[in-house]
């Protein structure tokens, strides 16, 4: 009996592409409730800039106008100028900073607190929607590449991570909602709402901001595109996106650890 | 299938949705206050020691120059700096030959004009006589009148020429007394008992010496026994210093140790006051200095001072014992409150407006002028900003105005405004000098400082 020939893996598919079959507005919806269909609709129809574009411009807005709304609340300035005046203490007590430094230095945050650190923050906010998507987009296509042995189009890839950058426009708003509900400037959709008075140089509370439901929403919804997209099993995609994730994370709090010691006394 | 899917959708969607409203309402709700970290301390009573600040020297209290009053070389100077000396003590002999030469050139002038003088009033008894006898023989018509007055004038004359000796006679003594009292200033002793502070001369130096000016100064000889500090204090400080006032005194030579004082008098002038033409006309007010007057303490304690020390003084000038003080940190300014009764001319505000100039002046019927003296006064009000303290009133703060009084390293004296043991803001130091305003949220916590220690 001959046996059937081998299936080959991941093999672009040589159909024709298709034009979609809902819009944009239907995926970006859908994307919350029923990702794999939307990731399936994306693998085979043809390449769709507003799949990636439009979903990061609405991220990169949402994000830049919480940062302005939050920057707008004396309550949350105030707060920050109190933990930056708490950082030039550390410096003057070390010796790294003499006081006057470190009261020039209060002046200067105080002069940059107004319009220049709202400006500031809506532009970081939307430029961190393209870094975000592009970075995710790459490490999952070189995860597809190399780990997973697919044959992925770029290009898909940022579709995916497009889509899926959608939760993370999500968080950025219940974030925002947090911040005002809470009067804190660190409240987040994590375990470090369990913390009443949290201090952002408290390694417990950097672990507990860690386990962030959203956060983890976004992997899950990553790793189904990247599933959809290679022909694999969900759970390896999983696995390898938490893995990356955890490295990212890990290398992030050591740097900002390193930054602390160094400038921070 | 589509269904299922259908359901999932909606599911998800409305779980989203009601998080969303929930999280909406509680941000809109939620007040949002600035919580400003303070300390806070208890107002009490302290007696209180207003203390002006002032530098200068150590100085003795007595102090003489020694300057001679004739010139010549110093052939003898048996003493040394910092050698102890009673009064009369010899200190400096000056070469007298040349004042001895003047002493016998004068005595000599004296012989003579004594012997000048017995010459006279030997003419004049030749003179007295033949001028009886030669009386008597006119008298008797035995001799003519010419004859006569001639031997009269000769008479007056020896008279007169014995007068004149005397008179050389005097003069030659004078100039004897002087000569010798020229030749006395030769040898000079000391005027008091004391210290030879500084020796500027040496034996075989030739010294000048004039009776109206000083001279050379050979030595100055102090009194070390009494010093005092002259320092130098500051014109707005000086008009509460006071002679009888105590003082502290630190001298650097003497570092771990206060000495006391008492000031003893207080300048008239300032230092500069005393040049004249010397600032005035040449740069016509444009000293950079800050004016000073001395000031100076006599010295309670006896110690190993030296003329020229170095010394800060904190002169105590003003005392107020078991009044209502506040921490130093916790008075600030911050513009008066606006009136409330704040009127305009339109509203009849003429009568409230002669009130607020606080005159019984005659209100004019020109409501311009009354408009235009109201708008000076707001002007200068508003300029003037008032000293407050911030009372905690639960967890806000009021803004209080306050009265001050005097103050010392560590209280201000309040004489109007607080109550004993009212609770007010005393640091940190952003929030009382900008961040508090009445009404403003506050909670109590460390320092900034102390967090950073801790952190």
């Amino acid at each position: 009996m001959d046996l059937p020939p081998p299936i080959p893996e991941s093999e672009p598919s040589t159909a024709a592409p298709r034009p979609p079959a809902t819009s944009v507005a239907a995926r970006m919806l859908n994307v919350f409730a029923t990702p794999g269909a939307v990731f399936d609709e994306v693998k085979t129809a043809r390449a769709s800039v507003a799949n990636w574009l439009v979903p990061i411009v609405v991220y990169g807005l949402v994000t830049a106008v919480a940062s302005v709304l939050i920057l707008s609340q004396p309550v949350f300035v105030q707060k920050m100028r109190d933990q930056q005046e708490k950082v030039f203490e550390a410096q003057v007590k070390a010796g790294k900073m003499t006081r006057e430094q470190a009261d020039k230095a209060m002046e200067t945050v105080e002069k940059f607190s107004g319009p220049i650190a709202k400006v500031g923050g809506a532009i970081g906010g939307f430029s961190m929607g393209f870094v975000a998507v592009f970075w995710w987009a790459f490490l999952m296509w070189l995860i597809g590449r190399s780990i997973l042995k697919a044959r992925l189009d770029f290009m898909k890839v940022v579709e995916v991570a497009g889509l899926a950058s959608l939760i993370s426009a999500l968080e950025s708003l219940i974030r925002m909602l947090l911040v005002f509900g809470l009067n804190n400037p660190l409240a987040s959709p994590s375990l470090g709402l369990l913390m009443k008075d949290p201090d952002p140089k408290d390694s417990l509370f950097a672990l507990l901001s860690v386990v962030n439901i959203m956060t983890f929403w976004v992997l899950v919804v990553r790793s189904i595109g990247l599933a959809r997209l290679a022909g694999v099993p969900l759970g390896r995609t999983v696995v390898w996106l938490l893995g990356a994730w955890a490295i990212q994370t890990s290398l992030l709090i050591a740097l900002s650890a390193v930054a602390q010691k160094a400038y921070g006394g | 299938m589509a269904n299922s899917t259908k359901r999932k959708k909606i599911l998800i969607f409305s779980g989203i949705g009601v998080v969303l409203v929930i999280l909406t309402l509680v941000a809109v709700l939620k007040k949002r206050e600035p919580v400003i970290t303070v300390q806070t301390e208890l107002v009490a009573r302290h007696s209180l020691t207003n203390i002006v600040i002032a530098n200068g020297k150590i100085q003795p209290v007595v102090q003489v120059t020694i300057s001679p009053e004739v010139s010549g070389e110093i052939i003898e100077l048996p003493v040394k700096e910092g050698q102890q000396v009673n009064k009369g003590d010899l200190l400096v002999k000056i070469n007298p030959d040349i004042y001895t030469a003047a002493v016998n050139q004068a005595n000599a002038g004296y012989e003579s004009s004594l012997a000048a003088k017995a010459q006279s009033a030997a003419n004049l008894i030749k003179a007295a006589a033949d001028f009886k006898r030669n009386k008597d023989l006119f008298e008797g018509r035995l001799i003519s009148e010419s004859d006569f007055i001639g031997f009269k004038a000769a008479y007056e004359v020896a008279k007169a020429q014995l007068d004149s000796a005397d008179d050389q006679a005097n003069v030659a003594k004078a100039a004897v007394d002087s000569a010798k009292e020229q030749l006395s200033r030769t040898t000079i002793v000391s005027p008091l008992g004391g210290t030879i502070s500084k020796l500027n001369s040496q034996a075989g130096e030739r010294v000048l010496g004039t009776v109206q000016n000083a001279g050379t100064i050979i030595m100055i000889i102090s009194d070390l026994n009494l010093m005092e500090a002259r320092v130098d204090v500051g014109e707005m400080d000086v008009v509460g210093i006071k002679p009888g006032q105590t003082a502290r005194l630190e001298v650097d030579a003497f570092k771990d140790r206060k000495f006391a004082g008492v000031v003893t008098d207080v300048a008239s002038s300032s230092k500069d006051s005393n040049l004249t033409g010397a600032g005035s006309s040449g740069g016509g007010g444009q000293s950079q200095e800050a004016t000073k007057f001395q000031v100076r303490i006599r010295l309670n304690d006896k110690e190993a001072f030296r003329p020229g020390m170095s010394v800060s003084a904190d002169i105590e000038t003003e005392y107020r014992t078991n009044v209502l003080t506040v921490p130093l940190a916790s008075v600030t300014t911050r513009p008066p409150k606006p009136h409330k009764n704040a009127d305009s001319p339109k509203t009849g505000g003429t009568n409230t407006a002669a009130a607020r100039l606080g005159t019984n002046a005659v209100v004019s019927s020109s409501v311009a002028t009354n408009r235009e003296a109201l708008e000076d006064k707001k002007s200068k009000d508003s300029s003037k900003m008032a000293d407050v303290v911030f009372a905690r009133e639960g967890d806000h703060v009021n803004a209080v105005p306050v009265k001050i009084g005097i103050c010392d390293d560590n209280y201000w004296e309040i004489t109007d405004g607080v109550t004993n043991g009212q609770e007010i803001v005393s640091g940190g130091y952003r929030a009382i000098s900008r961040d508090l305003a009445d009404g403003k949220k506050i909670r109590k916590g460390p320092p900034a400082s102390e967090t950073a220690k801790k952190d």
